[in-house]
């Protein structure tokens, strides 16, 4: 009866000198290739044989039956396609290589050299749109917690990460096939009895690190749609009530008014916007975020639970630093305002040159920052958001 | 490949033209009789015999007469004729002029 086996082919099209090598290994050890499917073999088992395997890469599609015929007569067998090469073999000891002049190997060569090039620029180009669409130069400047903190930002980690796996094997791939061009266009045959086991290990931790990354962007992308995520727009005019952060009435109670009309008539004008959203993710119980726009006064405020004293620590770091980048002087109010920051672990005040002022608050996992440009002074409420934090 | 390229003719692409001399062959045929010819001397792989046919046939050298299940059978054309002939007086040409700086 006849038993047949499945194994994983630990090797990329390109390799495929590696390949016919662990092919001739797997023969001797009694395992026949009987067909391929993607990165599968199927073999058939029987006595260990001294076989010969060749893997070529197509030149003119799969093995027509001219081909084929011509191989047998020369005692080559054809076994079947896998990808873009066809494999064959050989129990004659005699029977000639299958490229006996390096410039009809050569001339063989050219689809498959053609077809990498225009892959790898494909590869190269989706890979660079990518990672461009999905994250900007100054998230990943800014740390890892900013980064982290957008919306998706764990699939969107996974995704990036699982990028950077799949352009190294790209990279290699170019590099090996770059190589064969070189190989091809110097008139070099076909290498046989190259060792592949270095190429068969890494090429399985590459699948596995690839594996477990994409296993993690399903998970990142399964939380992320789980998260509770609540947007209150202005086109709901729903009352958005938060115990915190401070809201725009508490200090510039004018300003709110036109909000309030707004919100309380359901009319909208244009020089009037009001949003707020609500949600959590992995870095933060809890994120709430108010944005007040009326006539000449802007508001944000922003409240954050992290998961970890840590992290809170770590995301007003990596905020502050942001503002220091762009010319912006921190004055630490534990230092000059003491006594109204007593209980806090940080407090921050800047004011931009535009008459922008800002304000960040943190305890323990606890932060509060706003931004605000109107009419009133921050400072002259730095009660109130001392009251709200702590 | 280009044209140019069969300007020289590799060996094994100088073979196979000659095989077409007496008879349409099959690519089967062609490596037999090539290996018989150089008694063994040229032997060429099926790689090799197929890309050249593959090649030969697309810079119009030979074309199919016939095609009986597997057995796909070829013919020299006019312009294989002339660039065999132009390959066999080149080769003349080189042999005559090695032969005359060895008199010398």
């Amino acid at each position: 009866m006849k038993t047949t086996v499945t194994r994983f082919i630990p090797f990329l099209i390109h390799e495929f000198e590696q390949m016919e090598s662990w092919l001739c290994h797997m023969a001797s050890r009694g395992f026949f290739l009987e067909s391929a499917f993607w990165l599968w073999g199927t073999f058939e088992k029987g006595s260990p044989r001294d076989r010969k395997y060749r893997v070529i890469p197509k030149a003119f599609g799969s093995a027509g039956t001219e081909e084929k015929e011509i191989y047998a007569a020369s005692g080559w067998h054809y076994v079947c396609a896998k990808g873009d090469v066809n494999i064959f073999y050989t129990d004659n000891k005699t029977a000639p290589e299958i490229f006996t002049d390096s410039s009809t190997f050569k001339s063989h060569l050219k689809r498959y050299v053609w077809l990498s090039l225009l892959l790898l620029a494909v590869i190269l180009f989706w890979t660079f749109k990518i990672v461009q669409g999905i994250m900007s130069l100054q998230d990943v400047i800014n740390g890892p917690v900013t980064f982290l903190i957008e919306t998706g930002a764990l699939a969107a980690t996974f995704f990036i990460l699982l990028i950077i796996a799949a352009l190294v094997s790209v990279l290699r791939y170019f590099f090996k096939t770059i190589f064969i061009i070189y190989r091809s266009a110097r008139g070099k045959e076909l290498r046989h009895n190259m060792p592949y086991k270095n190429t068969a290990l890494r090429n399985r931790l590459e699948l596995f690190s690839i594996l477990i990354l994409a296993a993690g962007l399903v998970a990142g992308i399964l939380v992320s749609h789980n998260l509770p995520y609540t947007v209150i727009s202005a086109d709901k005019t729903l009352a958005f009530r938060s115990g915190r952060p401070v809201m725009l009435k508490e200090i510039d109670p004018e300003s709110w008014k036109k909000v309030q009309r707004c919100i309380d008539s359901e009319a909208w004008s244009e020089s009037v916007d009001y949003s707020a959203d609500e949600y959590s993710d992995a870095l933060f119980k809890k994120i709430v975020n108010i944005c007040t726009d009326a006539d000449d006064t802007i508001f944000r405020s922003d409240y954050y639970e992290a998961r970890h004293e840590k992290i809170a620590a770590q995301f007003v770091k990596e905020n502050l630093s942001y503002y220091v980048k762009q010319g912006n002087t921190i004055c630490d109010l534990k230092k000059f305002r003491p006594a109204e920051t007593t209980g806090l672990d940080y407090a921050g005040y800047w004011e931009e040159d535009d008459g922008y002022q800002h304000l960040c608050l943190r305890v323990g996992t606890k932060i509060e920052t706003v931004s605000y440009s109107g009419s009133e002074k921050l400072l002259e409420h730095l009660e109130v958001f001392t009251d709200d934090i702590i | 490949m280009s044209k140019k390229a069969f300007e020289t003719l590799t060996e094994t692409m100088f073979y196979v033209l000659m095989s077409f001399n007496r008879r349409d062959m099959c690519g089967t045929e062609i490596a037999s009789y090539v290996n018989a010819l150089t008694r063994g001397r040229v032997r060429m792989g099926p790689g090799t015999l197929y890309t050249i046919l593959s090649n030969f046939q697309k810079e119009g050298l030979v074309e199919k007469t016939s095609s009986q299940g597997r057995k796909i059978t070829y013919t020299i054309t006019n312009k294989g004729r002339t660039v065999y002939e132009n390959e066999v007086a080149r080769l003349k040409q080189c042999l005559a002029d090695a032969e005359s700086e060895a008199q010398l």
